[in-house]
């Protein structure tokens, strides 16, 4: 099948194309140069045309978001009926996975990423994305508080570390390596709570910043395509931008930072609380090391759900929200808590601002990716909000006035006159988390893989990015008219690792004979 | 008011899932157009027109629409569903998440309810003449903020978990409920003659419930703190601050 699309305005950071009218041919799943059968006519006169979207952070699939599926039964009063076929759906911050593949579509979305995927929980990641139709997928592996890691670089065994973060990414085909507060639920296995970069994990003799540096140097050695992905220590409490700020000094090559926002506060109490973007993005504007995704909060009734346990305790105990809790044996832990973000609390109104700050006074956009950490800080069907907050100056301070006047105290976001440019809202949104990933994403032309959306440009941009007019999938039409017409499964990427180091598969299975719960034959994906 | 009689037919096995039907679906409609609204059965959809033999009149605005369903209803889940206005009456049972979500308006039932009735509703009314089931005024799943406002009074008895996480509005029973009656309530008003199983008010911090029963035993977690107009009254529960009221009659 091939589609001709005629006169588009086409915005592709990946190739410099900033608002050229051109058409763009499509056959075989490929943008060509030319067609060899007829095409079906797509008029895209005054229409804004840009590569499928990448969206480097959003926990879609996986024993977590299962859990808090079921803890919060509240979440599905929102339906989605069932036609053209497709199936029907239920959820808000944790919507059923068709509905999130359809949703995902209908906003130009071609490419997730599940970042927390528990190695022995791996296979029900896989059996969620294979669910998840409309947009190609990858997971990243969570190892910060694996035993076996802890232990090998307590144990100076590099080589070993390797050969295992390699031979853990074959056997449950994920993409890249996670730290979610690295030694942080090792800590509070032991009691200990707020672990700093620099405090030493009980019972081995290392510090978190060590299982950083370790599992860098595994991800250089391993040529891994997409950098350690870091949830750094202390998110989420008040005044942990000191801390942050140490960590974010810590690597060697490249590290990406996830949802940054929760890292950037100051103060030393819930009732001072304060903005410190400025001082988080003044390091990451210098440090060409650093890459970062936002965590941008949206103010909605969501649901937190991260592997640092031990925040998800404080958290509950603060709220007094339900809380689930998981211990996911010798690999880490899981917390789940409802938190319904409101504009007139004082302190999630700063949590607004800052996530807007840091994308806005972001130097070089290709650092930084959007993402809403989803569910975390808001579901990812707020995204459209986000692009209107960051594209129009005026539609964020009309909607910064109806909050908590301590937004305007205690952040810097009313003094910020940039306006993103169509051009930058695709970078955040394609180029930046493409590149930063690693992944083949050759945006608008010839050869590259035909993802593409197509909007119908309005000056209220959230309606502009809430539904595309058209998307392509794979060179296959999906969304019609801002309706999605048709289910295609997308693939899902893995690293592809060979492993060989006999003696360390030997050991293995004797470990995995002792300390797990499954035999290693039931632990590998296939 | 105007008058619009749906009366039953036959429905299907699967029960009905009929949060269409609500004074406001039906105004400014002819009796053709009123057939042809959908209701979810099983994991499809039938039209009212097959269920039920239509007749009456439809009002310009939903406060002047009364809705008569004539026949045992107690299939049908969801009636009046978030409604805002006029009346329905009920000529025999009805099924669960009766008035659910509701706004203001009047519903009658003439038989008994079943489950779920007037979960977390804001205002109205809802009369039922026979027997309700649990879970009357309470939060729907997952939530522990119930019912906001309005009244609910039933004349028969009631089941277990009534009024559960009862922010505000009033709750009426003349016979007995079962367990757990004002669990986790922290406002608004329950008057029950008597309960079955005790717990009553299990972890309420607001509100207030009144037992006509003289032999009732007050649980453990009620302090007693003084009479007024013939009802002993107690705080609770103690293990939270005890804001919520518990009166007995002496």
């Amino acid at each position: 099948m091939s589609i001709h699309i005629k006169n588009a305005t086409v915005y592709d950071p990946v190739n410099k194309i900033d608002g050229e009218v051109m058409d763009v041919l499509v056959e075989n799943g490929r943008i060509v140069t030319k067609l060899d059968t007829t095409p079906q006519i797509i008029d895209a006169k005054g229409k804004v045309l840009m590569s499928g979207g990448v969206d480097i952070h959003t926990h879609i699939a996986g024993p977590a978001i299962n859990a808090g599926r079921l803890l919060r039964p509240e979440d599905k009063t929102i339906f989605l009926e069932s036609k053209n076929g497709l199936h029907s759906g239920s959820g808000f911050s944790m919507p059923s996975t068709f509905m999130t593949g359809y949703a995902y579509a209908l906003m130009g979305y071609s490419f997730l990423v599940e970042p927390a995927v528990p190695p022995i929980k791996a296979k029900h990641t896989h059996d969620e994305l294979s669910d998840t139709p409309l947009v190609d997928k990858a997971a990243l592996l969570l190892l910060g508080n694996n035993y076996l890691v802890a232990k090998n670089i307590a144990d100076g065994n590099h080589d070993k570390l390797r050969d295992y973060v390699a031979w853990m990414l074959a056997t449950t085909k994920t993409y890249g390596i996670k730290l979610v507060s690295p030694g942080a639920y090792l800590s509070w296995l032991w009691g200990k709570n707020k672990t700093k970069p620099k405090d030493a994990i009980p019972k081995f003799d290392i510090t978190p910043s060590d299982i950083i540096a370790g599992l860098e140097d595994a991800a250089i050695k391993l040529k891994l395509p997409h950098p350690i992905h870091v949830h750094l220590n202390g998110m989420g409490y008040y005044g942990n931008y000191v801390s942050s700020l140490d960590e974010m000094k810590l690597p060697k090559e490249r590290m990406h930072i996830a949802h940054l926002q929760y890292n950037s506060y100051g103060g030393d109490s819930w009732k001072n609380f304060e903005s410190k973007a400025d001082e988080i993005i003044k390091e990451v504007n210098k440090n060409a090391k650093l890459t970062f995704d936002v965590g941008q909060v949206t103010l909605d009734n969501t649901t937190t759900l991260t592997a640092d346990s031990p925040f998800e305790q404080y958290l509950s105990q603060l709220t007094h929200q339900k809380w689930s809790s998981r211990d996911v044996e010798l690999e880490n832990g899981s917390g789940i808590v409802p938190y319904p973000y409101s504009g007139k609390n004082s302190v999630n109104a700063v949590q607004w601002a800052i996530g807007l700050e840091l994308v806005l006074m972001a130097k070089d956009l290709s650092k930084v990716c959007l993402s809403t950490d989803h569910p975390n800080a808001g579901p990812f069907i707020r995204y459209p909000r986000i692009i209107s907050w960051l594209m129009s100056k005026k539609v964020r301070e009309k909607f910064a006035n109806g909050l908590n006047e301590s937004v305007l105290k205690r952040s810097s976001i009313n003094s910020i006159n940039r306006e993103l440019t169509l051009y930058e809202i695709a970078t955040i949104t394609r180029s930046a988390p493409a590149r930063i990933l690693g992944i083949k994403y050759d945006g608008i032309k010839p050869g590259a893989d035909a993802n593409i959306a197509i909007y119908t440009p309005d000056d209220d941009k959230e309606k502009m990015f809430s539904a595309a007019e058209y998307v392509i999938f794979n060179g296959e039409v999906v969304v019609k008219n801002k309706n999605v017409v048709r289910s295609i499964n997308g693939k899902t990427l893995h690293a592809s690792m060979e492993t060989k180091n006999p003696e360390l598969e030997r050991e293995l299975q004797t470990f995995f004979r002792r300390y797990y719960s499954v035999g290693i034959s039931n632990y590998v994906v296939s | 008011m105007m008058e619009l009689v749906l009366e039953i037919k036959k429905i299907p096995k699967t029960g009905l899932e009929a949060e269409t039907i609500k004074p406001e679906n039906f105004v400014n409609k002819s009796i053709k157009e009123i057939e042809k609204i959908e209701v979810c059965s099983g994991n499809g959809k039938i039209t009212l027109g097959s269920i039920f033999k239509i007749s009456g009149k439809t009002a310009k605005n939903p406060s002047e629409q009364k809705i008569v369903i004539v026949g045992d209803a107690s299939k049908i889940k969801r009636i009046g569903e978030a409604m805002s206005g006029g009346e329905i009456l009920l000529k025999g049972d009805v099924g669960p998440r009766l008035g659910e979500f509701m706004v203001s308006g009047k519903i009658i039932v003439e038989g008994n309810a079943d489950n779920w009735i007037g979960t977390s509703m804001n205002g109205g009314e809802i009369i039922v003449k026979g027997n309700a089931g649990d879970y009357m005024g309470s939060s729907i799943r997952g939530t522990n903020r119930g019912m906001r406002g309005g009244k609910i009074l039933v004349d028969g008895n009631a089941g277990g978990e009534i009024g559960y996480g009862m922010v505000g509005g009033e709750i009426t029973i003349n016979g007995t409920a079962d367990s757990f009656v004002g669990s986790y309530m922290r406002g608004g008003k329950i008057v029950v003659g008597n309960v079955l199983m005790n717990r009553i008010g299990f972890s309420m911090n607001g509100g207030e419930i009144s037992i006509i029963d003289k032999t009732f035993n007050v649980p453990f977690y009620f302090r007693k703190i003084g009479e007024e107009g013939g009802f002993m009254q107690y705080s609770g529960d103690q293990s939270f601050d005890g804001k919520g009221l518990l009166k007995v009659q002496k």
